[in-house]
């Protein structure tokens, strides 16, 4: 029998995570990147990020309310801060974003190991299906 | 004489979760890139969903 392992994605590739936000429409020049950089969320109350993007910048409902960010935490994973108002959508940009993160580190990851994609494609439950080869 | 290739499948679910099928000793360290606790045990089988899980 086939054993399958079940990973569950957590962002902790700055690399990765930018690229993941140029896939779903972000350009590197709206993408600032920084230590410390301070964010405002709706209410008035400021966030210290490491990578951000302004009001601005956003698209579509993202961009209605406030920053978005994502925050260091201490265990080195990024958290990310963006207005909740709109929470069934949030959460799906949130997935979308942690898949294109995942594709990003997989490719990323096991080319060190002599792996290169062959094969990619989104299946109709928008998964993704890669095929890895090492030559 | 042809070389030898090994090739893995992955899927990478809509939620961002990753399913390696028989996770070879190569994929640990994609595996570990992906945690947030890299010394995280290694997990679980996965319910098999479909027929191409299926032995």
């Amino acid at each position: 029998m086939s054993h399958f392992t079940k990973v569950k994605t957590t962002i902790r590739d700055l690399d990765c995570l930018k690229e993941a936000l140029k896939a779903l429409g972000y350009d590197s020049s709206v993408i600032e990147e920084g230590k410390a950089i301070d964010i405002v969320d709706y209410y008035g109350t400021h966030h210290t990020v490491q990578v951000a993007i302004r009001k601005k910048n956003l698209k579509g409902f993202l961009g209605q309310w406030s920053d978005l960010g994502f925050a260091r935490q201490d265990d080195g994973t990024y958290e990310l801060i963006a207005d909740n108002m709109r929470q069934a959508e949030l959460s799906r940009w949130t997935a979308q974003l942690t898949q294109q993160y995942a594709l990003n580190v997989v490719v990323k990851t096991s080319a060190w190991q002599g792996y290169q994609a062959v094969e990619q494609e989104t299946m109709q439950d928008g998964t993704i299906r890669l095929v890895m080869r090492q030559w | 004489m042809d070389e030898l290739k090994i090739e893995v499948e992955l899927r990478i679910e809509p939620d961002g979760s990753v399913i390696f099928a028989d996770l070879a000793s190569d994929m640990l360290a994609v595996r570990e890139a992906l945690l947030a606790d890299p010394g995280e045990p290694l997990a679980c089988e996965v319910p098999q969903r479909n027929k191409e899980t299926q032995e």
